[in-house]
């Protein structure tokens, strides 16, 4: 036995990564106290692997030493022994760990029952029967993947926390950093002092047999309290390239073919080659002799491997020579030269058939270089990554910094005046967040409501580990009759699982002494009513609003090109001071060009300005007003306005040049220019007050229900300075119409318009919650009259003019919106 | 063999098949009694025992009927008889038959009749037989409850108790049962610890029992009459007279109620069954250990049982009558200081004595585990740190038809440095053989108990069956023996088979068989000695080849 644990310390580094698990601790009896790894069973003994219990109430436990236990030793003898893809195995190699969990943690084995185990679970129980004793009192400090998301670490921490066992985990790049921080650190003395600067960068590679991980770590200026700096590495999010394929079980597994064959006849099953191999690899210490002994650095010939092959081991497609084309095309991203490298991993050390080292090869591979190498079992002793995780604790503990980390993106949907959206949870107001210490939101999320008599409230998340959309519940101690406000703190600890998001209602005596958190494990996707999953932009578009979303006019390429050249003309024709009847044709066409729809966007608006006053290509519309704005107050243009409206201008002289011209007897021109151009909530105010007062709506021509209708939809802030009142008048006045027109069965456009005015002025409902209760009576009379249009539609007597839509469909999405459960948009636009 | 109503064959060997048509007509005859019932998945279960019937074997003979052969228990006198019943039997229909038991004597009898060591020496030579039989199953019970109690895991060699079953090492089951015997002392049995805990509350229980006034009615003179009940008037009523004193008659006597103090409880009486019990249980541990007659632990036994017998003949408790039947424990039992300590000894007395009782039916499956962990500790002693030493020995804590060891115990196999021949060494237990792909299917009708198959290479292999009687004579010996040569021949390849026979404490009935390939072995007590004939004698049959 190489290594003692009984005595245990206060801190225990504990690496999986590879056929052993590496153990570290400082060592109290060594004279220079250092840290010191060992390999559980010896490193010259078969594969560590766990025993996967047999029977109801056995536990799960490591498999080491000299000899295997029987049990998943791929022998037709005990029954127990057998392995195969029917039955699967009763042992579980310490080297599939990491895989089998990341690939769902879960393992089966059929022995008299079908068992089925999670892994982590198993890991945990093995370990703490290992460390059991002194766990109480000692902390293990796990190394993880790079890549591993809060689900896979919340798993592992639950599994250590189910035996018992105090544990953190750390990543296993950092792990390897603290390494070379240790070695190479005191060398680092010429960097700025300045706090969070980056003084270098590190690059950390771990070799494995399953898989190679390469990052790149940035090496931080740390400031103490006591303003003393010192650089530690920062961690930033993990990429999916940084993690490749590698070819040491696939080495392995060829050189056991061709040793069985030259052992066994050829008339052989391919069970009993499987179950040799299985055997071989991972029962006896081949493995282990591999320590120093040959690799192949050629491609190997099999290219298809066998089903059975792929129960042993985690095998990918890749080669050698493909590997080495893919460390080419990463090397493109890398830097070419380094402040330091370290090399972890089971295979680093490893020579190939001319000599040179895995370590040397890949390094050479990816074109990177440094003075400072460190390559674990060559400059450094084997458990690298174990004594990492164990500075890593020493380090915690003595309050010292460890390692900077960045936060997942993690977001949830909030209703910001009445508008839903995304908001990230974890939006750290800093790059780097401290590693191993708890990460606090500094601001709560407010304004949250619970429905009266839920008994649970429900968090749309968006989660960077999943493509699609997941709904997470905080179960609530009590409900209540009325609707509740809540708050959420959310503090998150960088590796260690889930945030922890805790509600906090607005009358604190709500939940009692209770403290409510999210639960992560009840954590499920979301299906959207037509059984497809939800992304976050379907997810919003499938959310009940209470008010429709903004319906902006969307700018077309391929319709600026006429428009351009016929306001490069205008802008020629002001330049030279030409005749004023010139200009007016001149805009006259410009207009024209620029009212044009793209036919190719339908159902979307298009046309060469977006209603934000942009165009696609390299014109610029403020240029353009520096000379048109002057010789239009020279010369006063009649088709100026007009045209001019239709490019969406934010200018705001013309602005208020059109508010000044708003009066009883305004033209035409300036009532479609305010409904393009206005932004300003107390233009739009003023322009609508004069709508309803001025001249009234009953008698209002399409124009001006155009012109609201656009402002009402294309701006978010259009109904901020309207009052209730107005936009309750706005909307009786508008039913009125409405009436009117379906009367006289005509779905022309100012049927649409007044549909459009109905519907987005329920965007008041962002300034004042209370706007127009579906039960109102005007509620109850706009809802009456749509039904009945509804009813005319499916009649065949209403019909829309110009367009292809659902008639039916669009006025049942307005008394959606109208009762607070519309989703979509509405398409009877113009 | 019998055929009874054409279903139920019992044999009188455990190689006994139906084709052998050798009849059993007593009890006399069986060696080691089973009985072949046509395959069902049915449990058998037989009127002697609470747990079914032991299956010992399943095999589909040459006419494609497939059988399964259970051990039948011993029964409790020369001539026994039993009931087997399966509730679905062949076709499904319920089976009920009579069969005979093997010969046997009943263990409480044994145990009075052994319980004084000199008058022992009297006894007739049948039950001396039996005593040393009792010493071999008695030091097997409490070598695995020791074993079962200690629980000594460590980073190579887990151990614990899950379910009912206790989990230990190879390594350590058969290195404690190798080194069981060269202690030099007395085992802790539960006996002393009880003679240690509860002589002294015993004797102040049997100096001064609890006892309670009983109201009795007795003739008193007139004079001293203190209390009358309805029923002594309705009895002066019918007596003539004219007055009390003519209705007293001449002995001036009437009936009358006394109040006497009565020891004879539930409790006092447990107390006297306990005093019998312990008193049975320190002569079989003195028995036991009559070579350590001076250790201290024998001492302490010896002066408890001393004093068990002045306290069942002297002490109050004497008068309490014998319990009939189980005790259903009284508030006095559970809560009264002194008498919870006693009852809580007597049920575990009562405990270990039913598991003895219960394993006494079973004396050979008892025989021939004992025997399993001798092969597993010659075979660890040839080599060490195999896969056989790791494996697990799954170990019931309370044993089921005479086995502690559960049927799940499978072993791994032994490296090639045992026989400089053989690459493996395989121990398969009898009840695996069908399952184990290194038995021919004809061994699987032969009820071996266990095999050790020495494999020289994937397709070459040498099997190593081996039966253990406990009670056999010359004649039926040779009778069986002459059958199973003849099966064994039916074998292919029949000359890599080395039968071995192992008696227990019948050296006069060793002998080779089988063309000398073939060996009959006696192991005397202890089996720890003995079993060193098996490796000299076995294992190098096995490397001959």
């Amino acid at each position: 036995m190489t290594e003692e644990l009984d005595n245990l310390p206060r801190f225990l580094g504990v690496s999986t990564n590879g056929p052993w698990i590496q153990f570290a601790r400082r060592n109290a009896r060594n004279a220079k106290d250092q840290i010191v790894a060992s390999i559980l069973g010896g490193a010259s003994a078969f594969p560590n692997s766990i025993l996967l219990p047999r029977f109801p109430g056995e536990p799960a436990r490591l498999d080491l030493g000299e000899k295997p236990h029987p049990r998943g030793t791929g022998l037709s003898w005990p029954l127990e022994s057998i392995v195969d893809l029917e039955h699967g195995a009763g042992r579980l190699p310490i080297g599939l760990v990491i895989e089998t969990i990341e690939s769902g943690d879960f393992v089966e084995w059929m022995e008299a029952d079908t068992h089925r185990y999670r892994v982590s679970e198993c890991l945990a129980e093995s370990l703490a029967q290992i460390v059991g004793a002194a766990s109480s009192s000692s902390e293990l400090v796990y190394v993880i993947p790079n890549s591993w998301g809060t689900r896979l670490q919340q798993g592992m921490i639950d599994a250590f926390r189910r035996y018992d066992l105090k544990c953190k985990l750390l990543w296993r790049p950092i792990a390897a950093a603290l390494e070379w921080l240790d070695r190479f650190g005191d060398n680092l003395t010429n960097y700025e002092k300045v706090k969070y600067t980056t003084a270098g960068s590190l690059l950390s590679v771990y070799i494995g047999y399953e898989h190679l991980e390469i990052t790149e770590l940035e090496l931080v200026v740390y400031e103490h309290e006591d303003r003393q700096f010192s650089l530690v590495p920062g961690r930033g999010r993990p990429s999916k390239l940084e993690r490749l394929p590698s070819f040491g079980y696939r080495q392995r597994l060829k050189y056991l073919d061709s040793e069985y064959e030259r052992t066994f006849s050829s008339q052989s099953t391919e069970l009993e080659r499987f179950s040799w191999n299985w055997n071989r690899l991972w029962c006896t210490p081949l493995l282990s002799a591999a320590q120093g002994s040959v690799l192949k650095n050629e491609p190997i010939r099999r290219t298809v491997d066998s089903k059975t092959d792929r129960v042993i081991l985690p095998l990918s497609q890749l080669e050698p020579l493909d590997l080495h084309q893919r460390l080419r095309q990463l090397s493109i991203r890398l830097h070419r030269e380094y402040t330091g490298i370290v090399v972890s991993g089971s295979l680093a050390n490893l020579a190939f058939d001319e000599s040179s080292r895995v370590w040397d090869w890949v390094i050479r591979a990816l074109r990177v270089e440094s003075e400072s190498i460190l390559v674990e079992g060559t400059n450094c002793e084997l458990g690298l990554l174990a004594k990492g995780a164990c500075r890593f604790a020493e380090l915690l503990d003595a309050k010292l910094p460890t390692y900077l980390d960045t936060l997942p993106q993690l977001e949830m949907v909030i209703s910001e005046g009445g508008e839903p959206k995304w908001i990230e949870l974890l939006d750290p107001a800093e790059k780097w967040v401290n590693g191993g210490r708890v990460w606090q939101r500094s601001q709560q999320i407010q304004n949250l409501a619970i429905a009266p008599n839920s008994t649970e409230l429900k968090l749309a998340i968006a989660h960077e580990e999943f493509d699609t959309i997941r709904e997470v519940i905080a179960p609530l101690p009590c409900s209540s009759e009325s609707v509740e406000k809540v708050a959420l703190s959310v503090e998150i600890l960088p590796a260690q699982g889930n945030a922890r998001i805790e509600l906090h209602p607005a009358k604190k005596a709500l939940f009692g002494n209770d403290r409510v958190y999210v639960n992560w494990l009840r954590m499920s996707e979301v299906v959207l009513d037509d059984g497809k999953t939800a992304t976050k932009d379907t997810y919003l578009q499938n959310l009940p609003r209470i008010f429709p979303e903004l319906l902006p006019r969307l700018r077309s390429r391929s319709k600026l090109q006429a428009a351009e050249i016929a306001l490069h003309r205008v802008w020629e024709m002001m330049r030279q001071e030409d005749r004023v009847t010139n200009v007016n044709k001149a805009l006259k066409n410009a207009r024209n060009a620029l009212r044009e729809k793209d036919q190719a966007m339908y159902p979307r608006d298009a046309t060469a300005f977006d209603s934000e006053g942009r165009c696609e290509g390299s014109f610029s519309i403020v240029d353009f007003m520096k000379t048109a704005w002057p010789y239009y107050l020279r010369h006063q243009p009649e088709e100026f306005v007009r045209a001019i409206a239709y490019t969406h201008i934010d200018h705001p002289e013309f602005h208020e040049h059109i508010r000044e011209s708003i009066k009883w007897y305004a033209q035409e021109d300036y009532v479609i220019a305010a409904g393009k151009c206005f932004r300003d909530p107390e233009h739009i105010a003023h322009f609508f007050r004069w709508c309803i007062s001025e001249q009234g709506i009953g008698n209002m021509n399409v124009t001006r229900l155009k012109a609201m209708s656009e402002i009402l939809r294309f701006r978010a802030n259009a109904t901020k300075l309207l009052s209730s009142e107005l936009c309750l008048e706005l909307m009786r006045r508008s039913c009125d119409i409405f009436e009117h027109q379906r009367l006289r069965r005509s779905g022309g456009e100012r049927f649409r318009m007044v549909c459009l005015v109905i519907v987005y002025a329920l965007r008041r409902r962002a300034f004042d919650d209370s706007f127009l209760d579906p039960e109102s009576k005007l509620a109850t009379r706009i809802k009456d009259e749509f039904r009945k249009a509804q009813a005319d539609a499916t009649e065949g007597t209403l019909r829309l003019i110009g367009g292809a839509v659902d008639l039916f469909q669009q006025l049942q999405l307005i008394i959606d919106y109208v009762d607070r459960q519309g989703k979509g948009q509405l398409l009877i636009g113009d | 063999m019998a055929n009874l109503a054409s279903i139920a064959f019992v044999g009188c060997f455990p190689w006994a098949e139906p084709s052998d048509r050798q009849s059993v007509k007593n009890s006399t005859e069986l060696s080691r009694g089973c009985v072949i019932l046509p395959y069902t998945e049915s449990d058998v279960f037989c009127d002697e025992c609470k747990d079914p019937l032991p299956l010992i074997a399943r095999w589909t003979d040459r006419d494609r009927k497939s059988w399964c052969k259970y051990e039948l228990p011993t029964g409790d006198f020369q001539h026994s008889q039993s009931f087997i019943f399966q509730s679905e039997g062949v076709g499904g229909r319920p089976f009920r038959q009579e069969v005979p038991l093997g010969p046997g004597v009943l263990r409480s009898f044994l145990d009075e009749q052994l319980e004084d060591e000199e008058e022992a020496e009297n006894l007739p030579q049948s039950i001396r037989r039996y005593s040393k039989i009792r010493d071999l199953i008695d030091t097997h019970i409490e070598f695995l409850n020791d074993l079962c109690d200690q629980i000594r895991p460590n980073r190579y060699y887990w151990e614990g108790n899950f379910g009912g079953i206790a989990a230990r090492s190879v390594r350590r089951v058969a290195s404690c049962w190798m080194n069981a015997n060269e202690h030099g002392n007395a085992r802790l049995a539960l006996i002393v610890k009880l003679a240690r805990e509860i002589a002294q509350i015993l004797g102040l229980v049997c100096d001064g029992p609890r006892v309670v006034l009983r109201r009795s009615r007795e003739f008193q003179s007139i004079a001293k009459i203190q209390e009358i009940d309805p029923s002594c008037l309705r009895w002066l009523a019918r007596q003539p007279g004219r007055d009390v004193y003519e209705r007293a008659g001449s002995r001036q006597q009437l009936l009358g109620v006394v109040r006497r103090e009565d020891s004879d409880t539930l409790e006092n009486r447990m107390v006297k069954d306990l005093l019998h019990r312990a008193r049975i249980e320190c002569g079989n541990y003195i028995s036991l250990n009559r070579d350590f007659s001076n250790h201290d632990r024998v001492r302490v036994v010896s002066t408890f049982r001393r004093h068990l017998i002045k306290w069942e003949k002297h002490s109050e408790i004497a008068h309490a009558k014998r319990l009939t039947g189980p005790v259903q424990p009284n508030y006095v039992l559970l809560h009264e200081p002194r008498y919870k300590k006693l009852w809580d000894a007597y049920q575990l007395l009562l405990s270990q004595q039913k598991q003895k009782d219960d394993i006494w039916r079973w004396k050979a499956r008892s025989f021939s585990e004992s025997c399993e962990f001798g092969l597993l500790g010659l075979l660890r002693q040839q080599a060490r740190r195999s896969l056989l030493d790791k494996s697990d020995v799954l170990i019931h804590l309370e044993a089921i038809t005479g086995k502690f060891v559960s049927k799940d115990t499978q072993f791994g196999p032994i490296g090639h440095s045992v026989l400089p021949t053989a690459s493996e060494l395989v121990l398969c237990r009898g009840v695996h053989a069908y399952q184990c792909p290194f038995i021919a299917r004809e061994f699987y009708s032969l009820a071996a108990d266990f095999f050790l198959v020495a494999r020289m290479s994937p397709t070459v292999s040498a099997v190593l069956p081996v039966w253990c009687l406990i009670e056999t004579t010359e004649e039926k010996l040779i009778e069986g023996v002459q059958v199973l040569e003849r099966k064994l021949r039916d074998i292919p390849r029949s000359d890599s088979i080395r039968p071995l026979i192992l008696l227990y404490d019948e050296p006069g009935l060793e002998r080779v068989f089988f063309e000398g390939r073939g060996k009959v072995i006696s192991l005397e007590f202890p089996i720890q000695k003995s079993i060193k004939k098996v490796a000299v004698s076995a294992l190098g049959s096995l490397g001959a080849l």
